[in-house]
């Protein structure tokens, strides 16, 4: 198939410009966490937002190239993912007043792109099973959910390191509070699991269509499952014990939310746990009187 | 006595259904169930035991033991599934009562005023209006001490979202275990031309044509099976098959599954034609007069290159040069495997095969899934449950006009910080 040679060169510049600026605001932000300047923070931020133009404009190219959506290979899918952590970072640390929130993020992204920079960036037509509307549907709800999950596990890092990083005037001021962290947490796990069960139904949707049965157990599918129920019980233990002040599985969950968090989240360490399991218990005991 | 085994067993039983309703239970069913998807993903499923023997050595035991094998078709597999269902189900029924009395009677401004468990209070510098931030209906009532205060909810039907997804994940699990014993299923594989019965349902699927599309580049566009239904009273559906296109027919779906290539081989003795079949890849065929001797048919190159190394692979999907590769077996003895082109004579003893006509067929899948339907009815249950659940969160809000006191189960801060923009934004307005 013939493609068209500028759209491909837009496509290679915005990717290289992307990755180049991803760098360049972790760089940023690594400085901005150093010498405790805000001016680099703000720069790191405003660069990171650069960047997923950049990479917009990147995806938006392949797709317009190659005819279809860009969702097909391990480049293809690495990009959007890296593209998916961005827009959900620029979305909670609007929403949040967060800009900080991009000394992990940004990393990841980059980290992300660069695997993707590894691959095979050739433009390859749709094999005929992949040739479904449900094609769309199912990557975009797994890129949102991903990038939600991303984004989660970076403010678990927040609260990991918080100690650290609260010695400086910086971060001082644009870190949240603990309660903030465990609310942005819960928000983006609670977004990226919603988006799981969207990804996880279109696919079982699109299996129906194209080989006549919605679930067959294959590592692919397993593994969605294993992701999905991991998600819900960190998510029931973390609802639960507000829904259900009262009972035994109030009790247990309140002691097991702090694992559970870190689960969901990974990669924290045990002692973390609790910390982030009395932050909770803040969140819960915070009542006011009323009239 | 036997008034005291009595009581002990009754609690035993209490504990065992407070047990059973609880997320302690739940959590460790899942944790197990986990632990089984991850072996059922690790482990190769449905082999045969030689085969895990020769992979796994002294394992392979452990694994058969335990049904590794076959992890989602195991009874111990159903019965986690069984027990985690019991849970939802009774957990669902005893949280309904509670959830029921929540959301008939706990959403109101006297049962806020009477608890006085407010998450958050904000002072004001003048009254506001409710329905200005964003709650539709407001309700007055006259607090103990005279003053009237205003009271108003939102999102009231999010107390089901838990309970929603609940009963959706349960639908979804008791229709995939209905959808494993009356899902049906049967294969048919066959050429252009041909007709063949689907399973024992006394139906005939004929293959009237295949067609496969291929790019300039050779990749394939699509796999087109154009298919024609005949029930046993002699009513005819037609229609086509092709990939993420099934076609319908008398209740069942035929789906476009996979295609080969295949190949007529005649055998002949002293040059008299004995026996003529057509063999896919991976069957095989004999003379009646010497059964013993066997040709077994391996691969069939279109377009056949030999690597330097000897390897051998196909240039392009067109039938420009076929070979096909093929095993001769005398008494269940090796006798040789070699390349032939069409119609080149294999010679042993007075017996000759020779390969011709290559032909693609391709295999179609036929399904009934009853249940299909009801498990996505299912799924839209739960994924409104789950929306329920995080997005619709009840919301309270009452003032007696200098105080603004809200209550939301969770995320209380975020509530606060969005009415306090609100009423700000008024201010400045």
């Amino acid at each position: 198939m013939q493609y068209n040679p500028i759209l491909s060169q837009v496509e290679s510049v915005c990717f290289m410009g992307a990755l180049a600026v991803y760098f360049a605001a972790a760089a940023l932000y690594f400085v901005a966490l150093v010498v405790k300047k805000e001016k680099a923070g703000r720069g790191a931020f405003l660069l990171s937002a650069v960047g997923f133009a950049l990479h917009t404009v990147c995806i938006a190219a392949r797709g317009i190239n190659a005819g279809r959506l860009p969702f097909t290979n391990q480049y293809e899918f690495a990009t959007c993912f890296a593209w998916g952590i961005t827009l959900c970072f620029l979305l909670f640390a609007g929403k949040f007043h967060f800009q900080a929130l991009g000394t992990f993020v940004v990393p990841l992204v980059f980290l992300v792109l660069g695997y993707a920079s590894m691959q095979s960036r050739e433009i390859h037509a749709l094999m005929p099973a992949l040739q479904s509307r449900w094609l769309g549907f199912h990557v975009s709800m797994a890129i949102i959910s991903y990038g939600s999950f991303g984004v989660a596990f970076a403010v678990a890092m927040v609260l990991v390191f918080g100690n650290r990083l609260k010695a400086g005037g910086l971060t001082d001021r644009h870190l949240p509070d603990e309660d903030t962290l465990d609310l942005i947490i819960y928000r983006a796990v609670a977004l990226g699991f919603l988006f799981l069960s969207l990804c996880i139904v279109t696919g079982a949707i699109w299996a129906q269509k194209a080989w006549g049965s919605y679930w067959s157990w294959d590592p692919k599918e397993t593994w969605s499952l294993i992701t999905w129920i991991t998600m819900w019980a960190s998510i029931r233990c973390w609802r639960d014990f507000t829904v259900m002040p009262d009972t035994s599985a109030a009790n247990f969950s309140e002691k097991g939310t702090g694992s559970a968090q870190m689960w969901s989240c990974a990669f924290s360490a045990g002692e973390e746990g609790k910390r982030l399991s009395l932050g909770m218990k803040t969140i819960k005991n915070k009542k006011y009187d009323a009239p | 006595m036997e008034e005291k085994q009595e009581i002990t067993w009754g609690q035993v039983g209490r504990k065992l259904f407070g047990f059973l309703c609880g997320m302690k239970c739940s959590l460790i069913l899942l944790s197990v169930i986990l632990a089984a998807c991850t072996a059922g993903s690790v482990v190769p499923q449905n082999q045969p035991q030689a085969w895990y023997e020769a992979q796994y050595g002294g394992a392979a035991r452990w694994i058969m033991m335990f049904s590794l094998d076959d992890v989602f078709g195991c009874a111990w597999f159903g019965l986690l599934s069984a027990l985690l269902a019991l849970n939802l189900v009774l957990c669902s029924i005893v949280r309904f009562p509670h959830l029921w009395k929540q959301w008939r009677t706990s959403f109101s401004a006297q049962n806020r005023l009477q608890r006085q468990d407010a998450s958050f209070v904000m002072e004001l510098e003048s009254p506001v209006d409710l329905q200005a931030l964003g709650f539709r209906r407001v309700e007055t009532v006259t607090d103990a001490s005279g003053t009237a205060v205003q009271y108003a909810v939102r999102s009231r039907f999010g107390v089901w979202g838990s309970w929603l997804c609940h009963l959706g994940m349960l639908l979804i699990m008791g229709g995939f275990a209905l959808g494993g014993v009356l899902t049906t299923e049967d294969t048919v594989y066959g050429i252009p031309g041909s007709k063949q019965p689907i399973g024992d349902t006394g139906y005939q699927l004929s293959i009237d044509d295949f067609e496969v599309t291929l790019r300039e580049d050779y990749t394939v566009e699509q796999y087109t099976a154009a298919l024609t239904v005949t029930s046993p009273d002699g009513a005819v559906q037609s229609g086509s098959a092709s990939v993420n296109h099934p076609m319908s027919a008398f209740g069942m779906s035929l789906y476009q599954d996979s295609t080969g290539w295949a190949n007529y081989v005649d055998i002949r003795l002293n040059g008299e034609l004995v026996r003529e079949d057509l063999l896919c890849a991976g069957e095989y065929t004999y003379p009646e007069e010497l059964p013993g001797l066997v040709l077994l048919f391996n691969k069939f190159y279109p377009d056949l290159v030999q690597g330097a190394d000897g390897s051998l692979s196909t240039a392009t999907p067109l039938c420009s040069n076929p070979h096909s590769l093929y095993t001769l077996y005398y008494q269940n003895q090796m006798l040789g495997m070699n390349l032939a082109e069409m119609g080149q004579p294999i010679q042993v003893d007075a017996f000759t095969f020779t390969m011709r006509d290559p032909v693609q067929y391709t295999l179609i899948v036929i399904r009934t899934d009853p249940t299909a339907g009801f498990v996505g009815a299912a799924s839209l249950v739960m994924l409104l449950g789950i929306l329920l659940a995080f997005y619709f969160r009840p919301q309270e809000v009452w003032t007696d006009g200098t105080h603004l006191w809200g209550r939301a189960s969770k995320a209380p801060e975020l509530l606060r910080q969005s009415l306090a923009g609100k009423i700000n934004k008024k201010k400045e307005g």
